[in-house]
């Protein structure tokens, strides 16, 4: 339905006088009101429709009230010819005061209805609030970026690598030759420290051109930002000046202003700090990650300079983010960017077979397009919950209403109106649906503390998930919509019944009773159909969640504690400083009680991006145009056995492995795969980079695959070489390495001795990242775990909602029939043809939900495929467990009702009447 | 029509906020629902929004008490819908508008001078 035709059907709400009077202007004046600016995009729809959701509640409960007074007669109060009554308000309000107090007393009268429907509303409203709080902060917030829509990322791809870093050869010539940006800059992502004595800290840090700020439309909140004046020559020598983190300022500095301006140790050296990014700022890249950039450095790139540019484009290892030109979208800069590639093809600087290509995203996209899909579903399957709890209490409000015919009878006698009626039944349908949602807001404050106890990993930016504003808005309007929804039918059903017969009618049976059941058939038959299509969509997640876990990563986290250290350029100038400072340090390590393996790494697999180097190897013959890269790994002695990586043959690397002693290499299953063809590769030698300047290394071991990039990201060709050998193989030293200790007991415990060891060598070097593989492990799944769990959570609560619903509607219609099921004993019917038949209506109901369940599954559990592995969206296997698991529940959930139908005694029926 | 008493007057007041913005906004001239809705923001610097419903709601019941009427008057053709009716002040409507903007005058002075006296203590 477009949005005028909701608007249209939303009308037909109002009294008929008035949405003849005015319904066309109003239609006119809303699709003016739609056409406005702030209405445009997915927030200002929603804005849009909040708006037009509560002038509608508020209008509606104004106009009935109106129309109430006009039709009881009252000379007096008809609204037109008594001035006193100011424009309709008071008339609203004691009318609504009469209906609300009547609504609460009946409500206190049968407590048991009421806290199950009040219960039922409040867990429906509640998951309802807390996912859509989840979404709220993480998708609909902007990014915090002025004018977001036109800021765009640029990325490389090429085979192997599908989204990955740009060359800066690249970036000058995208930002020279594009017609579709305004402006680019550029970063590299780093880590840096704080080096002052008193508090050593290692954190993210990123090199940044000097119109990143321009680009993103930003302002420092305090201070200023880089200068070009003090950009220019920091791409060969380090800056004078940092910005940071405005959270940096607050934690380091306590937020004191005095400190800008003034100088700070930065990794060994002093620099002045010029300024403070605004608090939640965060660079395109760094949404996921638990903390922000911290440390930003000016770093120059002549975007006017003519660009010799490299074959291949020369070093890969930068972000691009640019600021769209008005009128153009992130797909016009893609064909822009296109063109500029492909040029540079037809030139022969990138070969065919890499298949380059630039990608360009929209920054909302490239931020959010990963866990969009997934929070989408999540949040239609808790709508789905809400529907089901909604038709189970229009069940239970159907079923009072058979007792409450009398009643109601009796009033309508006396005079009230049957639209008067209807009013008094919704209110009371308010009044419930209030009631669920002030505790479905408790539900939805614990469900959020709930979800991020969950830890949903990688999800970006959910430091903003709050029950702010909005979410209490939605939940309200959701509430009011509830009301709606459940006490509609139930109440126009009950207002319906005919007066005379329940009058002079004394107990169950009679008329009015087929209609009704038809409807709680339809009711139970709906609830189980969104049943299934929950438990179908929770079934394929959590087949996926098995094959994902049942992945082997090729390493084991059993009692391995990690932490990153980097030593600063100033006090560790050359590889002997390096070299000597980690052999010592992981020697003092080593000797700790409890640790079994001190080692240390470059990154670690599934914590990081591992990239590749372009290699010459002497056995290989390469094609024309053919690159020969390997992913790059340093690994002091002990790393394997401390991960336990497997050796498939030869040696892994040893003390004697230094740099005065023969330079080795050890090489993944996957790199003997493509440049030996799965012959055995000890012995023979590769150079790290295509001059053929670098000493060959020999390779002395091969070592399992291992899931590096990403649990299902294809394993590429890696090699290893040792940690005192790196600076000979690849000409400079490795400062930032990864410690991994291997522990006898609990990982824990030895956090602070190895602190300590690092200390007693050189306090002012911070320690970043400790955490152990067990948790790295963990975290890989986090995503898929965190919608497995809800999906699974919701579709419980949904079988259980849908198995009560079904139970109810048998239970009441054995109930009911009490009197018929004696008579046909009476006549002789067998009990079992009884049971027999009451179990043919409950499975009648079940059927026809699971068929139109599996039906609605086959449409929309496609909108899952983004997030399944290794199972397919029409898995057949889960689709039959799923359907026969449904017939067994709702067989039982009618059996056990049904079987007192059995031992209905045919005289104690008959004698009620 | 004849000229409204005040005692006719003293039975509409106070107005409502939504009535007094809504004869603020025809005090200049006839209009159409939506224009008045954006007249009203705009007056009002954006504090005060009309939704459809409230909109509709306040034009009845204006016409319903008789402060404004349907307008004859229409703007020229090509910018005209056929479906929007233009409303105009009655003289009845212009009188609440002037005896409420008095009235609000009113409680501003009495609230000024009591902010404008210092407390006394006692």
């Amino acid at each position: 339905m477009s949005g005028e035709g909701v608007f249209r059907a939303l009308l037909r709400l109002y009294p008929r006088t008035f949405r003849e009077a005015y319904g066309p202007e109003m239609l006119d004046a809303f699709r003016s009101q739609r056409a406005e600016p702030r209405y445009r995009g997915v927030r200002g729809h929603m804005r849009l429709w909040l708006e037009i959701g509560s002038d509608l509640a508020v209008n509606l409960v104004r106009q009935w009230s109106r129309r109430a007074r006009t039709d009881a007669g009252d000379g007096e109060a008809r609204i037109g010819l008594d001035a006193k009554r100011k424009w309709g308000r008071e008339a609203m309000v004691d009318g609504f005061k009469q209906d609300l107090g009547y609504a609460l007393r009946t409500l206190r009268r049968s407590p048991g209805f009421a806290t199950v429907a009040v219960l039922t509303l409040a867990l429906g409203i509640g998951a309802n609030a807390a996912i859509f709080g989840v979404v709220n902060g993480v998708l609909l917030r902007p990014l915090p970026y002025g004018d977001p829509d036109g800021v765009a990322t640029v990325w490389s791809s090429w085979v192997g690598f599908p989204k990955t870093w740009v060359s800066q050869a690249e970036y000058q010539n995208y930002a020279q030759e594009n017609r579709t940006f305004e402006d680019m800059a550029l970063w590299y992502e780093t880590n840096a420290a704080f080096t002052d004595p008193q508090s050593p800290e290692r954190v993210r840090a990123a090199g940044v051109t000097e119109n990143l700020l321009a680009v993103l439309e930003v302002q420092p909140a305090v201070g200023r930002w880089f200068s070009v004046e003090e950009t220019l020559a920091t791409d060969t020598l380090p800056s004078d000046v940092v910005v940071i983190a405005y959270e940096t300022w607050q934690r380091r500095f306590a937020g004191d202003p005095g400190i800008v301006g003034n100088s700070v140790q930065v990794n060994g050296r002093a620099r002045t700090l010029i300024g403070v990014l605004p608090p939640g700022f965060r660079l395109p890249t760094g949404f996921e990650a638990q903390s922000p950039t911290e440390l930003y450095f000016p770093y120059w790139v002549d975007r006017q300079a003519r660009v010799d540019f490299p074959q291949r484009g020369g070093s890969h290892g930068f972000h691009v983010v640019g600021r769209l030109r008005a009128g153009f979208s992130a797909d016009d800069a893609q064909r822009d960017l296109d063109n500029i590639v492909g040029r540079l093809k037809a030139e022969g600087l990138y070969p065919e077979s890499q298949q380059f290509a630039a990608l360009v995203y929209s920054a909302a996209d490239d931020v959010l397009g990963q866990v969009r899909p997934a929070l989408i579903v999540l949040l239609a399957a808790v709508g789905f919950v809400l529907l089901i709890a909604c038709a189970n209490v229009a069940n239970l409000l159907l079923t009072r209403s058979r007792r409450r015919q009398q009643e109601l009878a009796v009033r309508t006698a006396l005079g009230a109106a049957r639209k008067r009626l209807v009013r008094q039944l919704l209110t009371e349908s308010v009044v419930l649906a209030t009631l669920g949602g002030a505790l479905g807001l408790v539900v939805a404050y614990a469900g959020t503390e709930a979800l991020m106890a969950l830890e949903p990993g990688n999800l970006p930016r959910l430091e903003l998930v709050t029950l702010d504003g909005t979410v209490l808005l939605f939940a309200g309007l959701l509430t009011l919509m509830t009301a709606f929804l459940f006490g509609t039918l139930p109440a126009l059903r009950t207002a319906r019944g005919d007066l005379r017969v329940s009058l002079t009618e004394r107990t169950a049976g009679g008329t009015g009773r087929g209609h009704r059941q038809g409807w709680q058939g339809i009711l139970v038959s709906a609830e189980m159909a969104l049943a299934v299509v929950l438990v179908m969509g929770a079934g394929l997640m959590v087949r996926t969640f098995v094959e994902l876990t049942s992945l082997d990563p090729g390493f084991r986290g059993d009692r391995v504690l990690t932490m990153g250290i980097s030593l600063p350029q100033a006090s560790y100038p050359d590889a002997e400083d390096t070299n000597a400072f980690f052999s010592e340090l992981i020697r003092r390590i080593g000797e700790l009680p409890g640790v079994e393996i001190a080692s240390a790494t470059r990154i670690l697999p599934l914590a990081s991006q591992i990239g590749d180097w372009g290699l010459r190897i002497e056995a290989y013959e390469r094609a024309e145009g053919e690159s020969t890269p390997g992913d790059w790994q340093i690994a002091a002695p002990g790393y394997v056995e401390a991960m336990g990586i497997e050796l498939v043959s030869g040696r892994t690397f040893t003390e004697l492995d230094d740099a005065d002693a023969l330079p080795v290499a050890m090489v993944n299953e996957a790199f003997v795969r493509r440049y030996f063809g799965g012959r055995d590769p000890i012995g023979q030698r590769f150079q790290m980079g295509g001059s053929g300047d670098m000493p060959p290394v020999t390779i002395v071991g091969v070592v399992g695959d291992l899931r590096h990039n990403g649990m299902t990201v294809e394993i590429k060709q890696k090699f290893y070489i040792p940690l005192q050998q790196w600076h000979v193989a690849s000409g400079g030293p490795r400062r930032a390495m990864t410690l991994v200790v291997k522990t006898a007991g609990d990982p824990g415990a030895l956090v602070r001795p190895v602190q300590e060891q690092v200390r007693g060598m050189d306090p002012t070097l911070p320690l970043s990242n400790v955490r152990t593989v067990a948790d790295i492990l963990r975290d890989s799944v986090a995503q898929p775990r965190f919608t497995t769990v809800l999906l699974g959570l919701f579709s419980a609560v949904a079988v259980l909602l849908a198995v009560v619903g079904i139970w109810g509607v048998i239970a009441y219609g054995v109930s009911q029939r009490t009197q018929e099921i004696g008579i046909r004993l009476a006549l002789g019917a067998e009990r079992g043809q009884v049971v027999g038949m009451m179990l043919r209506r409950g499975m009648a109901m079940a059927g026809l939900g699971v068929v139109v369940g599996v039906v609605a599954s086959l449409a929309l559990t496609r909108f899952l495929s983004s997030l399944l592995y290794g199972v397919e969206v029409q898995d057949p296997a889960t689709f039959l467990i799923v359907v026969l698991g449904f017939a067994g529940v709702a067989a039982a959930a009618t059996w056990l009702p049904a079987r007192r139908a059995a031992r209905v005694d045919p005289m104690q029926a008959l004698r009620y009447e | 029509m004849t000229d409204p008493t005040s005692g006719q007057l003293e039975k509409l007041l106070p107005l409502s906020r939504s009535a007094f913005h809504l004869l603020l906004a025809l005090h200049e001239g006839p209009s159409h629902g939506y224009a008045i809705k954006q007249e009203v923001e705009a007056l009002s610097q954006g504090v005060v929004r009309m939704g459809p419903g409230t909109l509709y709601t306040t034009i009845q019941r204006g016409r319903e008490l008789g402060l404004i009427e349907e307008s004859d008057s229409r703007p020229p053709p090509g910018e005209d819908h056929s479906q929007r009716r233009y409303y105009a002040l009655t003289p009845l409507g212009r009188a609440a508008l002037e005896a409420e903007v008095r009235r609000l005058g009113r409680v501003v002075d009495f609230a000024r001078a009591v902010i404008a006296t210092p407390p006394t203590r006692s």
